[in-house]
């Protein structure tokens, strides 16, 4: 049921970015919805649970828009996985450190995502890509505090309980 | 056991990337079919689409308030200097309006019968420009007789082709997706002169690399579709050249194209229904 839900908001994510956010971008960026997902799922779960939702959540962001079925799975995967390495670091109850796991994550997303485009064969610069990335960042950090906080409430609650 | 669990995540992380990346080399090239389960996804997710669209431009408009306040506030003064000049012009801009409304009907109807330039009108539902892929969704698809390959264009000249269809929607490679290239010749001269290529960048402008460096070409030329690519029909405008350089060795040269349509501006465009091979 969880599972899901995820899978839910995360396609009603994609759906908004490439529509109502394309109105409302700001110098290009627009919120990656899926990607702040990944992230603070892992904080809270994990490498391996952070790993596979990454996985399957970029999958579904590959089968809906992309057009390079795979690319996004192993960028969000290598990210959720990534990010589960401070599940246990993190000051989960400061909510800065997050945001500043999501703006990381960001760029990290970028630079795996040109590593591996470069690697099938695409035309992509390093810099386009970062740089493009700046207001993905900013537009990502907005929205991390809304997630973090369902995030944070659902699985404090849930440990408590 | 640390180091159990360490070969187990990077053993599982190995076939994973192997698996995917396999997957994605097989669908760098664009496919004329979608998988079963992307055609499912997107057929889920157009209702979604095209409600949001909806709300799109309300939204957009209520952010853009806040932004330019103040600029708004100035307007106002000015406006209202203008508002006894602007109520009589309301009451003809109305009629204009309505002229329009008619006209673009007309418009419509006399191309659709016109036989040999059949044009579908179609809306823009949903865009994905990223720096791997330039699209765009178009509220119209199989059901409406939509095929891959079909090329899409309006008033300004080429937008790109249909590269899938779904059965109430279509996706369609604009122009400036690096994968995009279109084959040109030059409208005064009608001499071919290569292939026009997409930079990766809705913004930016198109180009022609490794020409001769004899070619004859010159800056402020009119490029216009050859035909000869077998994938767009011939004559449909693309755009006109804005520089030349020279390659450092002066053997070959490229040509920059600043193309006549404006991708950032694209609201409602036209397909050619009866496009498919360059037949049109």
């Amino acid at each position: 049921m969880r599972v899901l839900v995820l899978f839910l908001v995360a396609f009603l994510g994609i759906v908004l970015r490439d529509t109502v956010f394309n109105g409302l971008s700001v110098a290009g960026g627009k919120p990656d919805f899926v990607l702040i997902m990944v992230v603070y799922f892992a904080i809270f779960r994990g490498s391996v649970q952070g790993g596979f939702l990454g996985v399957a959540l970029g999958l579904l962001e590959d089968l809906m828009t992309g057009r390079f079925i795979g690319i996004n799975a192993i960028c969000k995967g290598l990210i959720g996985f990534a990010a589960g390495y401070s599940e246990r670091n993190l000051h989960k109850n400061n909510f800065v450190v997050p945001m500043v796991a999501v703006i990381v994550a960001t760029f990290g997303n970028a630079v795996l995502y040109f590593l591996f485009s470069v690697l099938i064969g695409g035309n992509v610069g390093l810099n386009t890509m970062l740089f493009s990335s700046i207001p993905d960042a900013v537009y990502n950090m907005c929205f991390s505090p809304v997630f973090y906080a369902v995030f944070y409430r659902f699985f404090t609650n849930k440990t408590n309980s | 056991m640390f180091k159990k669990t360490w070969i187990r995540n990077l053993l599982v992380i190995t076939v994973l990337l192997g698996i995917f990346l396999g997957l994605a080399v097989n669908t760098v090239q664009p496919r004329g079919n979608l998988s079963f389960l992307e055609k499912g996804l997107r057929i889920a997710a157009s209702p979604f689409q095209h409600g949001f669209r909806a709300v799109d431009g309300a939204v957009s408009g209520f952010f853009t308030y806040f932004t330019d306040k103040e600029k708004l506030q100035q307007e106002n003064e000015e406006l209202k200097q203008q508002l006894s000049q602007l109520n009589s012009e309301l009451t003809q801009m109305s009629e204009i309006s309505m002229e329009n409304i008619r006209l673009r009907e007309l418009l419509n109807y006399k191309e659709e019968t016109r036989g040999q330039f059949q044009l579908q009108l179609a809306g823009i539902i949903a865009e994905n420009n990223t720096n791997l892929q330039h699209t765009i969704t178009l509220d119209r698809g199989s059901n409406d007789g939509i095929q891959t390959g079909m090329t899409v264009l309006n008033h300004s000249g080429l937008i790109g082709r249909i590269t899938a269809v779904l059965p109430e929607s279509s996706e369609v490679m604009l122009l400036p997706d690096r994968e995009s290239a279109v084959g040109a010749r030059v409208w005064s001269t009608r001499e071919v002169i290569g292939v026009v290529e997409g930079e990766g960048s809705v913004s930016s402008t198109l180009q022609i690399i490794h020409l001769p460096h004899d070619a004859d070409l010159y800056v402020g030329d009119i490029l216009v579709t050859s035909g000869l690519d077998e994938v767009f029909p011939g004559g449909i405008q693309i755009g006109e050249i804005t520089a030349i350089e020279y390659s450092a060795n002066g053997l070959t040269k490229t040509a920059t194209v600043k193309p006549y349509v404006n991708f950032n501006r694209l609201e409602e465009v036209f397909i050619l229904m009866n496009s498919r091979g360059g037949n049109a």
